[in-house]
């Protein structure tokens, strides 16, 4: 069965049918998430909350890129807990940090010194597009860390892709600059000589 | 830094980064490799920025730590319990209608004069006074008067008037109301053209000469007027006692403070 076969099951009713494609998005949706907010538990709970939101209001999808209107819907659950976040000051950028998942255990066949390599880089990065403005982080989360087109990001972020182009450039300088501070951090393919 | 020179380097930098993901159009294209030939900082910021999008991209994917699939008790329509907002929804019309309907009564009531909150001797009292005078005799208006005639009296007269000119003068009410017929107290002995003694109408001519009373006469009248004082003043004092109007006006202002504060509390939890 294709997606949009069970997109129109989904809008019947049929909650296996959406089942099947949460199993579909789940990662890619976690994932932003989790760079949105930084926090596992914050990440989990907004793409719960976006995907309970997606099949309450299936039938008021209309057709064009699903995965632009269904990141919208996530777009709009991060933002909520960001604006929670704020008001209950719940965790520092450190607390948020110390919570990465990528500090896991290195995979089999990675050396240690690979694992530690590659943890630091990810907590950097971590670091990194924490510190940038939202609608910028967003914006290179999509395009940059998880590959969506202009299109998809234009669609989920509600924006042109003049923004989207615009956004995404600022981001990407930021993070180059930060990185540029700190050339000590990355792996010698990565090293920035500005 | 110029503005212009920022604003040319945000869109060399902006030019650059869709150029990386060849999301340029021909003459933009163009530009940037005109650019890239002949600057050797464009070129470097070129690799920068290329350097910093493929370690973005490095980002490790993680994996999520339970399955979002969605169970049906959570997508049920739970029956609506209310909410402590919800029962306190009846709350903001009733204190509203409650606060407009107690300010409409002071304001409006204030200024037609249906409750003159400073203690204007009220009808009762007229009637109480005109009982207690030992002789008076009925003025123009009759006594079978729908408005009883209000008995116009300084009540903090605190000299009494001269015997020989008791009639007091006819002092406005407190706070200028006028009343619709008033009369004046005249002395036993004093004629004026209702009679010889009673209560004159003010609205009638007023007597042109008054004899001088007698001493028996004036001993009984300034007794009178005394009485009719401390009448008066009582009158004055257990109005303003007994209608307790700041109290009113201050449960009016509390209950538009409470409408107001509901009203405000139960959009913002709304719009939450």
């Amino acid at each position: 069965m294709d997606e949009q076969q069970l997109i129109e099951r989904s809008r019947g009713g049929d909650l296996d049918a959406f089942n099947r494609i949460v199993e579909l998005y789940q990662t890619q949706v976690y994932n932003l998430a989790y760079r949105m907010l930084g926090s596992q538990a914050a990440a989990e709970d907004a793409s719960q909350e976006a995907f309970i939101s997606a099949y309450k209001h299936i039938r008021s999808y209309r057709g064009g890129s699903f995965k632009g209107w269904l990141f919208r819907i996530v777009t709009n659950a991060c933002y909520d807990q960001l604006r929670s976040k704020k008001r209950a000051a719940e965790t520092s950028l450190q607390e948020r940090l110390d919570d990465d998942p990528s500090w896991q255990p290195a995979s089999p066949g990675e050396s240690p010194e690979e694992a530690a390599l590659t943890s630091e880089l990810s907590r950097e990065i971590s670091k990194a597009v924490s510190s940038l403005p939202e609608d910028q982080r967003l914006v290179l989360v999509m395009a940059n860390i998880q590959g969506f087109s202009y299109e998809e990001v234009a669609e989920a972020t509600s924006s042109s892709l003049g923004t989207v182009k615009s956004r995404l450039s600022r981001a990407r300088a930021k993070v180059r600059d930060y990185f540029s501070s700190r050339p000590e951090l990355l792996p010698a393919k990565f090293r920035l000589e500005v | 830094m110029p503005l212009f020179r920022k604003r040319a380097d945000e869109r060399r930098q902006e030019l650059l980064s869709a150029y990386l993901d060849g999301r340029v159009s021909e003459s933009e294209r163009a530009e940037v490799e005109r650019l890239l030939e002949k600057s050797p900082e464009a070129r470097k910021e070129l690799q920068t920025l290329r350097a910093t999008t493929a370690m973005l991209k490095e980002t490790p994917v993680l994996k999520p730590r339970r399955s979002f699939a969605i169970q049906p008790s959570m997508v049920q329509e739970r029956p609506k319990t209310p909410s402590t907002m919800g029962r306190l929804q009846w709350a903001v019309p009733v204190a509203a209608g409650a606060a407009v309907l107690f300010l409409t009564f002071s304001l409006v009531g204030g200024s037609i004069g249906l409750f003159e909150g400073g203690g204007t001797p009220t009808s009762e009292d007229g009637q109480q006074f005109a009982a207690g005078a030992p002789q008076t005799s009925e003025s123009a208006s009759p006594p079978a008067a729908t408005a009883p005639p209000r008995i116009a009296f300084a009540p903090t007269a605190s000299a009494p008037p001269p015997a020989g000119s008791f009639a007091p003068a006819p002092t406005p009410a407190p706070f200028g109301t006028p009343a619709p017929t008033r009369t004046a107290i005249a002395p036993a002995g004093a004629a004026g053209p209702a009679g010889p003694a009673g209560i004159a109408s003010l609205d009638a001519p007023a007597p042109t000469a008054t004899p001088a009373p007698t001493a028996t006469s004036a001993a009984a009248l300034k007794g009178t007027q005394e009485d009719a004082q401390a009448i008066a003043r009582d009158a004055y004092k257990s109005d303003g006692d007994d209608f307790p109007w700041l109290a009113i006006q201050l449960a009016a202002g509390a209950l538009t403070i409470v409408a107001v504060a509901t009203f405000v509390i139960a959009r913002r939890k709304k719009a939450l």
